[in-house]
């Protein structure tokens, strides 16, 4: 009869061996509601659907553009758009127990936040401000990661106005927790954040490089962290990488995203700015080593001016150049804003770029030259 | 006031009329005739997505079942599945910069139509009709929910009555079913309007293994299409495109798949599957039809991407973006009385013209078109300088007595908003003329009859410019002459008294200088 039990007990093991494949926590820090589904997907696809991982999804802004909660709901807006997608994925396999989404607000870290599960896929809405190009917007006090982090302002407050981060460790420590919390039993977390080398991801928002930077920072903390990091804007110039059925859940979890934006009375920005990178994800772990820097060429590129003001021209004087010389500045939606091609030539060349329409920021003139990125920042003020 | 002021202020209008005699306004209308709630889809998709977001124009969804596999309502499987139809329409019509979102209300209506309720549902230029009739198996079999009825056992008179799933109506016979679409169709169109049927195509030699439902959908639709003036069938491979090439890509296959994407999310989002899976997702990538055109309809848009010319254009709205096939992109030239052409590279015998003028925000556009052969003589074919109605996306259609041209030119003279003109979209439709034809055939200019049609008895007054020694005939459509008379002295107005002739249709024919013009003339 002993035996009998253990034989039972060991099948059970072995059973569940097989199918217990939810050991893994996988975080995907969304520093705006759409950025998980144009840049980590199909990664994240897998991690639902594949690997039965539990997936955090953590938006840390609204994505408000200086709404806060207004103009329309529009944070709302965004928000159901990333739940929808995210539904999208966690039933596209499904053909039973479909269930409505349970929403809650959890206190962490004495920090009150707003949480909806469904199945094995957890969304977190953190609500900080939207950055814009860094700075903040006027509507929300020019609250900002980028000077959250930079230590410009000493608290941070979620436009729902639901809680005030103290510090920047506040901050960390409470998503560290929240992290902990649901990866209890993980064998592994993986921590997927815009890539923060800008030879490798140039032109990135100022509240990816921010997040990506926080989120690096406190996955030391975390017990068996594995951190992958995406390029972002910049993945609109380079070859589509997806096809099949990476392409397709791509495809199906942006539409459901933007049918979320567009039924809630807003643009859905299924156009031609976001669409050209749903065919793109590129990625690399954490510790991996990049494409020798020592190789790079770097071009001999001045900026007559760093900080401009609105509607002047960035003038560039580049130095002779021996290969093909790529110009690019991304406005802060990603959207490319100018685009030029220099062939290699000798003698200087003097490159005019008008500014007109370019929002106060911080920008990046990325350069790509000898196959290496290259950037250049520069600031427009008011 | 004279006598001859009276007698030329009546040519004034007269010229209008005679302008405008051949011409009838209309417009395109797609039609997609769905069996099931998927078949726009998964079979006729990027044209779906073309039609609702591209092209302009009324839209119609029809789909005939309501896809509840034999459950009736029981499980709101059915809505589930209209949840679906309604979000992927919204999706397509909310894609590409249409500016903020209309949100999720689609304009619902319960309608009766042929004594029949049925559910109409509108977004912008699409509209959804949803009859809930019940799906059948493969083969034809109905459901035992259905008492084993389908549509086609309703077409074939096996069942004579055939009730929707949620039982509000019932339909006698298939000639009930029939009228109703018919109605449905009616109810959108006019007479006018050119119908683009979207249906899967029900030859199985062209499409093997076709589901009953979507057979019997399709011959139901051909039979209410023949009653239109004008249309076309678009006939689509169904589940047997599978075996095909992926032969969708790019922009169209990422749109495709977004209607698709949207439709399973509303699904799924009401709590059913959503047949998201790896065989359908493979039709996505697929769309292949064929064209029938039992009417001869002139389809080829002959003026698209064209050489064009124009008086001025504003900054990024050259006058090459009005036949660039994208109605999201314009000429724009300023002020009023600014022309814009084209130049067809070729003699046409043009039988239709879409023109699109800008659409969003209320506007109202008057303008007038020419033809000609040689961009030196001109005549006015459409005088549309009285509108008062607002463009849209579907733009003005005018259908014409094929018009021999190789130049079109219009010229705006009116918008409701500012001195800027602007054509999104200007579209040709025609037969090319070959060259031996065009030297053979008669030069069609500027003579203008009125009254045309004239009452029999009346007078017949004509002006043709410069007409000394010109002879006037008239012939009828056997070659008869029954009316001939030489001007011997300029004449600015010829009277022609029509006492002995009958009533009929007639070729007023006018020489001069050994060449010949003609004009249709009516007698009624």
């Amino acid at each position: 009869m002993k035996n009998i039990v253990l034989l039972v007990w060991f099948a059970l093991l072995v059973t569940n061996g097989l199918n217990l494949k939810a050991q893994n926590t996988a975080v995907y820090a969304s520093p705006h509601p759409d950025d998980w589904q144009l840049f980590y997907n199909p990664n994240i696809s897998s991690s639902i659907l594949n690997d039965k991982d539990t997936v955090i999804i953590l938006h840390t802004t609204a994505g408000d553009a200086g709404a806060a909660m207004g103009r329309n709901n529009y944070a709302l807006a965004r928000e159901e758009g990333s739940l929808r997608g995210m539904r999208f994925i966690v039933n596209s396999s499904r053909t039973s127990e479909f269930e409505s989404p349970s929403v809650e607000n959890i206190t962490v870290n004495n920090h009150s936040i707003r949480i909806v599960r469904y199945k094995n896929a957890i969304a977190v809405f953190l609500r900080l401000p939207d950055g814009g190009g860094g700075g903040g917007y006027e509507s929300t006090g020019h609250q900002s990661l980028q000077r959250f982090y930079r230590g410009e302002i000493s608290t941070i407050t979620a436009v729902d106005n639901s809680t005030t981060y103290s510090s920047l460790d506040d901050l960390k420590t409470t998503i560290q927790q929240l992290i902990v919390r649901y990866s209890q039993k993980a064998k592994k977390v993986g921590i997927n954040v815009p890539d923060t080398d800008t030879s490798i991801n140039p032109g990135d928002h100022r509240d990816h490089r921010h997040t990506s930077l926080i989120m690096q920072e406190l996955a030391s903390g975390i017990a068996n962290a594995e951190v992958r990091l995406y390029q972002m804007y910049v993945t609109r110039n380079r070859a589509a990488n997806l096809s099949g059925n990476d392409y397709y859940i791509n495809a199906g979890t942006w539409a459901a995203t933007t049918s979320g934006l567009g039924d809630m009375f807003h643009s859905t920005t299924w156009d031609n700015t976001h669409n050209s990178w749903v065919d793109k994800q590129y990625f690399r772990m954490k510790s991996s080593t990049n494409t020798s820097k020592a190789a790079a060429v770097e071009p001999v590129l001045n900026l007559e001016k760093t900080k401009l003001l609105a509607n002047e021209v960035l003038n560039v004087a580049i130095e002779e150049l021996t290969d093909k010389l790529e110009l690019t500045i991304f406005t802060i939606d990603g959207a490319i804003f100018y685009s030029k091609e220099i062939d290699a030539q000798k003698g200087t060349v003097e490159v005019e770029i008008p500014l007109n329409d370019l929002k106060p920021g911080n920008y990046s003139l990325i350069a790509r030259y000898n196959k290496h990125y290259f950037t250049y920042p520069f600031t427009i003020t008011q | 006031m004279s006598l001859n002021r009276i007698i030329y202020s009546g040519f004034i209008g007269g010229v209008l009329l005679l302008v405008t005699a051949f011409v009838v306004k209309g417009q395109n209308v797609n039609v997609f005739g769905c069996a099931h709630p998927y078949d726009w889809q998964l079979f006729m998709n990027p044209n779906a997505f073309d039609a609702v977001n591209n092209q302009g124009g009324k839209v119609l969804f029809i789909h005939l079942t309501s896809g509840d596999d034999g459950n009736g309502v029981n499980n709101k499987q059915y809505l589930a599945k209209e949840e679906g139809i309604k979000r992927g329409i919204r999706h397509m019509s909310n894609a590409f910069g249409s500016g903020s979102g209309i949100g999720s209300e689609m304009n619902h209506e319960l309608i009766v139509v042929n004594n029949h309720s049925v559910d109409r549902y509108q977004y912008r230029n699409a509209i959804i009709y949803t009859l809930r009739l019940p799906t059948a198996k493969e083969n034809g079999e109905g459901y035992e929910m259905h008492q084993f009825k389908s549509i086609q056992k309703l077409f074939n008179g096996e069942n004579q009555e055939l009730a929707t799933i949620d039982n509000k109506s019932t339909y006698n016979g298939v000639d009930d079913l029939k009228t109703t679409l018919s109605e449905i169709i009616a109810r959108e169109t006019t007479d006018n309007d050119l119908l683009i049927y979207h249906l899967i195509d029900d030859d199985e030699n062209e499409n093997p293994t076709i589901h009953s439902d979507r057979l019997y959908t399709t011959k139901l639709f051909k039979e209410v299409a023949e009653a239109s003036k004008f249309y076309l069938l678009n006939l689509y491979k169904s589940v047997s495109s599978k075996t095909e090439e992926a032969n969708v890509q790019g922009t169209k296959l990422l749109n495709s798949f977004g209607a698709w994407g949207a439709t399973c999310s509303g699904v799924s989002d009401s709590l059913f599957a959503s047949d998201w899976n790896p065989e359908n997702n493979s039709l996505i990538e697929r769309q292949y039809y064929r064209t029938a055109n039992p009417k001869g309809i002139d389809n080829e848009n002959i003026a698209l991407n064209k050489t064009t010319f124009s008086s001025s254009f504003e900054t990024n709205s050259e006058s090459k973006k009005a036949v660039d096939g994208d109605i999201n992109s314009w000429w724009g030239a300023n002020p009023h009385g600014e022309w814009w052409m084209v130049d067809l590279e070729d003699t046409y015998e043009v039988s239709r013209i879409n023109l699109v003028n800008y659409f969003q925000s209320q506007r109202v556009y008057r303008y007038y078109i020419e033809a000609s052969l040689d961009k030196e003589n001109w005549q006015k074919i459409i005088d549309y300088s009285k509108n008062e109605n607002t463009s849209t996306s579907a733009g003005a259609t005018f259908h014409l007595d094929n018009e021999k041209c190789r130049y079109l030119k219009v010229t705006m003279t009116y918008h409701s908003q500012n001195v800027g003109v602007h054509i999104n979209e200007f579209r040709a439709f025609g037969k090319k003329v070959n060259d031996t034809q065009v030297a053979i055939s008669e030069q069609k200019t500027s003579i203008q009859l009125y009254p045309n049609p004239v009452k029999k008895g009346e007078n017949l007054y004509v002006i043709a410019g410069n007409n000394k020694n010109s002879i006037i005939e008239i012939y009828s459509l056997t070659g008869s002459c029954v009316y001939q008379r030489v001007i011997e002295e300029e004449t600015p107005v010829v009277n022609i008294s029509l006492q002995t002739i009958r009533k009929g249709v007639y070729i007023f024919f006018i020489r001069e200088n050994g060449r010949r013009k003609r004009e249709l003339l009516i007698i009624k």
